[in-house]
């Protein structure tokens, strides 16, 4: 009894988890690659402000425009040199690592969640509410993000919580769309009808045979909405609508210095720079991830 | 003694607007009746769009017919709403490459309907898997691979197995064999006539192949736009037909003039 006991708990471990295929993903040098970024660079959001040498919002008032290091007139005081007040990028950078970062990640976890989930249940609704509920998510999706966002906020009001708010309703109706479509597809296929005949119910059904067939069309919405969260928060914080001064954010850094682009280059290549790493790197890991997910890949 | 399986006047129509205030309906059956029992096979021929699959569909409970019975041992299924379809009543699907989860081991599939039935705990159901698999002609490691690492042939045989793990009394397939090899496929309908052989399985078989379906069946079910146009034991049907439709789906039948 005993041993079938634990044979049965092994197997019940072997039976019940999808196996992602680590082999596959670490043989993807690109998404390896991205992952090595990622990591690093929420390595930064979490102990950059230990690493920091100066307060962001410090203002060294004789030594604005300061060029980074590897400039001529760089020196080890400022590393990536300073900004139009003197502030400290390096400081600044590590700083708003964890704002961008932190602020994207939950961002996209709430939309994606909530998304799923109404996108889930449209998908086994009467087709009358399901029509009702996708013509709201198109009209949402009609206007562009960002002037969405804008609207929001202009509504309830500038401020770092509510452009949260607004980018997380910008990006609700593409996870609701990305998943009834999805699983309205898969129900219509021979394996669903199996799975019913096999008398699965419509709850397992959902959680144990469709959901591993939507999960690699999520993770790849999942990195395009997180540029567009990242990108959409900053430019939020560059209208004056979403972080504001002297608030550290790699997009409101990047807006601020716009004007100096021809002076100072760095002030605004380097948010930048940090920025198109980020999406870079989580576009690359999204698309491992897919591949490492697919049986038909990965064999 | 009551049939096994019996089914009387089966009517089926389907919405074909989605305007809701304009409705449509096409009826796909109109009125379909025969009975079955253990140990036998139905055929039910026809072309394509003459509702066989609609039928097929009904049988397993997928569907609910509009009116009709659906007796089981003498007890109208459709009145009960317990009735465990997919312990008795099995399908084999006609294309093997769509009809199993892609993403899912053999090993998962086939635990399926012994997870659902809940009898057996995790360790029997391993062990049934594997004598599934081998009474079909698969070796048991074969459990932990994917689908689509199979052939069509080897494929259907896993079908075949799904259907059979929970040792039910009647195994609907439509067209199982249509989409394999010449070769294969008489291999895939030796299985099939051994294991009704071995477990007195009734069969209802749906099929374009007349000349399969004589030497296969019993009975024989001619369905023609939804109509039952012919029914009745496979000799009286091929060497007398009765209605125009079923004599004219004779004559065109090359099989059908080799084979008599």
């Amino acid at each position: 009894m005993n041993y079938a006991r634990i044979n049965g708990l092994s197997h019940r471990l072997k039976l019940f988890q999808t196996k992602p295929s680590w082999q596959m993903f670490s043989h993807n040098h690109g998404a390896m690659f991205g992952a090595f970024i990622l990591c690093l660079f929420i390595l930064f959001a979490i102990i950059g402000p230990w690493l920091a040498p100066y307060d962001p919002a410090q203002q060294f008032s004789n030594k604005t425009f300061q060029p980074p290091i590897w400039n001529l007139g760089g020196n080890f005081s400022h590393f990536f040199g300073t900004d139009d007040l003197g502030r400290d990028l390096l400081s600044r950078l590590l700083h708003g690592a964890r704002l961008s970062l932190f602020l994207s990640l939950f961002v996209l976890f709430v939309a994606a969640s909530i998304g799923v989930i109404i996108g889930a249940i449209a998908a086994f609704l009467p087709p009358i509410f399901r029509s009702g509920l996708m013509r709201i998510m198109d009209l949402i999706l009609s206007l562009p993000s960002l002037l969405l966002a804008i609207i929001v906020v202009a509504i309830i009001g500038p401020g770092i919580n509510n452009a949260v708010y607004a980018v997380i309703l910008v990006l609700i109706p593409q996870f609701v769309k990305i998943t009834q479509n999805s699983i309205s597809q898969e129900l219509l296929k021979d394996y669903s009808m199996a799975a019913k005949l096999d008398g699965a119910s419509h709850t397992r059904l959902l959680f144990k045979h469709i959901r591993p067939n939507i999960i690699p069309a999520i993770i790849v919405q999942l990195t395009f909405s997180f540029s567009t969260a990242l990108l959409d928060i900053a430019a939020l914080g560059f209208l004056g609508l979403g972080a504001q001064p002297p608030l550290a954010e790699w997009g409101t850094m990047l807006a601020q210095s716009r004007a100096y682009i021809q002076y100072a280059p760095w002030t605004m290549a380097l948010p930048g720079l940090a920025i198109f790493l980020t999406i870079l790197s989580v576009n690359l890991v999204g698309d491992g991830l897919r591949d490492a997910l697919d049986p038909q890949i990965n064999q | 003694m009551a049939n096994l399986f019996k089914t009387k006047l089966l009517r089926k129509s389907y919405k074909v607007s989605n305007n809701p205030f304009k409705m449509g309906s096409l009826e796909v059956l109109k009125g379909v009746s025969f009975s079955i029992n253990p140990g036998q096979t139905l055929a039910v021929v026809g072309e394509s769009g003459s509702g066989k699959s609609t039928l097929a569909r009904l049988l397993v409970g997928a569907e609910k017919p509009d009116t009709g019975e659906i007796l089981f041992n003498g007890e109208n299924v459709l009145q009960n709403r317990n009735f465990p379809w997919y312990k008795e009543i099995r399908m084999i699907f006609q294309n093997p490459r769509t009809s199993f989860n892609p993403r899912l081991t053999i090993e998962q599939i086939l635990a399926e309907p012994l997870i659902n039935a809940g009898e057996l705990n995790r360790y029997q159901i391993t062990n049934k898997i594997h004598q599934a698999l081998e009474r079909v002609g698969l070796r048991s490691e074969y459990a932990d691979r994917y689908p689509h690492t199979f052939s069509g042939g080897q494929r259907q045989r896993i079908a075949i197995a799904r259907a059979l793990i929970l040792d039910p009394k009647i195994i609907i397939a439509d067209e199982p064999v249509s989409a394999l090899d010449v070769s294969v496929q008489a291999q895939i309908i030796n299985l099939l006539l051994d294991l009704q052989e071995e477990r007195e399985l009734a069969y209802i078989f749906i099929s374009h192949d007349l000349g399969l379906v004589q030497h296969f069946s019993d009975k024989v079910l001619v369905m023609h736009n939804g109509v039952q146009e012919e029914y009745g034991p496979v000799k009286e049907v091929f060497s007398q037909p009765q209605s125009p439709y079923t004599q004219k789906l004779l004559k065109a039948s090359a099989g059908y003039k080799r084979s008599s």
